[in-house]
């Protein structure tokens, strides 16, 4: 119960503050259509830069909370989800708002990403600690094999394709060895005076995350692609809430779905939401309603989005291997602010580390209270224009860049990756397994140069890095996320 | 047999052009030890580059279509992209505020419905690209104190 100890510190004035500022602008972000958690929590990292660890943490913890119950704001609204997540949200909310019950559905979404959320945080409360302690046993070949289990799972699981998600994982990893050799200290690849310091963590999320996001808003900008918004209609709060309260067999199926998939390293909300509405349509009584409006169908898709972001995180803060493209984003926030993934989190910066978990469940009351206000007033966020959106993303990206440490290379090395990006996802390649590449690019060498000098000493660099019950678990870990990964994506192909 | 059309086949150019491009940097006239991770890693990538090909020349013979929304909308994309790299390239030159008013506002005219010269709708988004200007240069410049590129003017 330590977590209890460090709750205090969330309720300073300033940290509130920030949770009510996240929160409310992690819902909005996350209501317009196209803008991503992911990219959300990206463009918001540079602005935490100058904050104390706890305080830049809080931000980005409400940010990523917010989004992802704002993503159906736009499901519900316009049948366009906010982010992959809310596509199941869509399938029923979208229909309720067609027949004037836009408000009610929207009820049903905060209510149940709520209980989902706070019950995904307690797994992250009482999972992570013992995970972190296991990682104390980790030597340079356990932390070498993590890093690389990070960028097969995410490059795998996270992808379309496993050959393209592992080679911008790759592309991730050999970004990263710009700049001076970790053991040497002589530059590699520094062709221009502009690659001299390598490339920032921040400039390549901001690059590869919000730059491809600014491009695609002026295409469909130009394609003049607008939809058309339904009356919000009236409904009692505090009915539907009850309602969805009483809905326990939905909420539990999507916050077991959630919980689950957010464990898993790479799997991500993206298909929580999904599994769970497919779940809780084969087990009702009444199939046959869902896609028509049925409520258990957002309750059972919002709750495990809620609930997949807490077990998200018990990965990334003891293993560092991310649970979602989000949470790999959220690790390039703790690592500028110096605090690295592993045992140290919960004993030389547990009050960083708790002041951060507890907030996430205050952020989770604020997004159902602020999101229940907005389910009234939801309708002008989807009129504001994309181009718009894109000129405003454009600049906080050159903005947020360059004020990391005051450098126009870095803004020239945001610009360049995201124009690569964009051009990439044409081809279908995914900027989580890149952006995770570049973070754990340098953890993934440091240990690999380590272990080597210790395995020249031994018994030699193979066996070094083969032996070990937990390396062995590692590799093994490794090879299955590929193998499995090419064996469903071979059966999809069959059946399609 | 490759299909140049095909999505497969472009991702295999592109990736497997940049593989190689690495791999050449890593093994041309440079220090092993120091090169060392990075040579492990351009072998991998090439071979996984290679793979990529067998895959793409396995496609059937009809190239898989494009979908709309991931075919490049080279007309649509062109405006923006010039003002993106006119904005980046200039801004320090003439300054962070000034020039992300400039891209702000040929953004919104270039993508918005209305025509360029009509006074009212260039007036409108003026006064908000103005109003976003001094808001992020009231929060950033004065509370924050995070400089921005200053060049000619702010």
């Amino acid at each position: 119960m330590e977590f209890l100890l460090h709750f205090d510190k969330v309720f300073t004035l300033y940290h509130i503050a920030l949770l009510v500022g996240g929160t409310l602008a992690g819902l909005i972000l996350g209501a317009l259509p196209g803008l991503s958690p992911t990219m959300a929590v990206a463009l918001m990292i540079p602005f935490t830069f100058h904050m104390q660890p706890a305080a830049g943490l809080i931000l980005l913890g409400a940010m990523y909370t917010a989004t992802v119950a704002g993503g159906a704001i736009s499901a519900i609204l316009v049948n366009v989800p906010g982010a992959p997540a809310n596509i199941a949200t869509a399938l029923d909310g979208h229909q309720l708002a067609k027949t004037g019950r836009a408000t009610e559905a929207l009820h049903y979404c905060f209510t149940s990403s709520f209980i989902g959320g706070v019950i995904g945080i307690f797994v992250l409360i009482f999972f992570t600690p013992p995970l972190a302690r296991l990682a104390l046993k980790f030597g340079p070949t356990e932390l070498f094999w993590i890093a690389i289990l990070g960028v097969t799972i995410i490059g795998t699981i996270g992808s379309s394709s496993v050959v393209k998600g592992l080679l911008a994982g790759l592309f991730g990893l050999s970004l990263s060895t710009i700049g001076d050799n970790p053991m040497l200290g002589e530059e590699r690849f520094v062709v221009s005076e502009h690659l001299e310091s390598g490339v920032h963590i921040v400039a390549a999320l901001i690059g590869l995350f919000a730059v491809p996001q600014v491009f695609t808003l002026m295409e469909q900008a130009m394609a003049d692609k607008t939809a058309s918004i339904y009356a919000l209609g009236d409904s009692r709060l505090f009915k539907s809430v009850a309602y969805n309260l009483r809905r326990i067999r939905a909420l539990s199926i999507g916050s077991i779905i959630g919980i689950i998939v957010g464990i898993i390293p790479g799997a991500g909300g993206q298909i929580s939401g999904l599994v769970a509405y497919d779940q809780a349509k084969k087990t009702s009584k009444n199939p046959s309603a869902f896609g028509q409006g049925e409520p258990d169908g957002i309750i059972a898709a919002e709750s495990a989005n809620n609930a997949m972001v807490g077990p998200s995180l018990v990965p990334l803060l003891t293993l560092s291997v991310p649970g979602s493209p989000t949470a790999a984003v959220l690790l390039g926030g703790l690592l500028i602010h110096g605090l690295f993934p592993g045992p140290d989190l919960f004993t030389i910066h547990a009050e960083v580390t708790w002041t951060f978990i507890n907030s996430l469940l205050v952020a989770q009351v604020l997004m159902l209270v602020i999101g229940l206000f907005l389910s009234q007033h939801s309708g002008w966020i989807m009129k504001v224009p994309g181009h718009y959106m894109a000129a405003t993303i454009l600049i906080l990206s050159v903005f947020g860049t360059y004020s990391i440490q005051s450098s126009y290379s870095d803004v020239l090395i945001m610009m360049s990756l995201g124009m690569l990006m964009y051009f990439a996802s044409k081809f279908g390649f995914g900027p989580a397994p890149l952006v995770l590449g570049i973070i754990l690019g340098p953890i993934a060498e440091d240990n690999f140069l380590q272990g080597r000098l210790i395995g020249e000493s031994g018994d030699g660099v193979f066996s070094y890095f083969t032996s070990g019950t937990i390396n062995i678990v590692l590799i093994s870990l490794c090879v299955i996320s590929i193998v499995y990964s090419v064996y469903s994506g071979s059966r999809s192909a069959s059946k399609g | 047999m490759l299909h140049i059309d095909s999505n497969e086949t472009k991702a295999t150019i592109f990736s497997l052009t940049a593989a190689i491009v690495y791999a050449i940097a890593c093994f041309w006239d440079s220090d092993p030890e120091v090169y060392l991770f990075p040579r492990i890693l351009a072998v991998i990538m090439v071979a996984l580059g290679l793979v990529q090909l067998l895959k793409a020349s396995r496609e059937k013979a009809e190239p898989s279509t494009v979908p709309a929304e991931a075919a490049i909308q080279w007309k649509a994309l062109f405006p923006g992209l010039a003002v993106t790299v006119v904005f980046v390239l200039s801004i320090e030159t003439i300054g962070f505020y000034t020039g992300s008013f400039l891209a702000f506002l040929c953004i919104v005219l270039v993508y918005g419905k209305r025509k360029w010269n009509d006074r009212q709708a260039l007036l409108y988004k003026s006064l908000i690209g103005a109003i976003l200007m001094l808001v992020l240069y009231g929060l950033f410049w004065k509370l924050l104190y995070v400089r921005t590129p200053e060049g000619w003017l702010i």
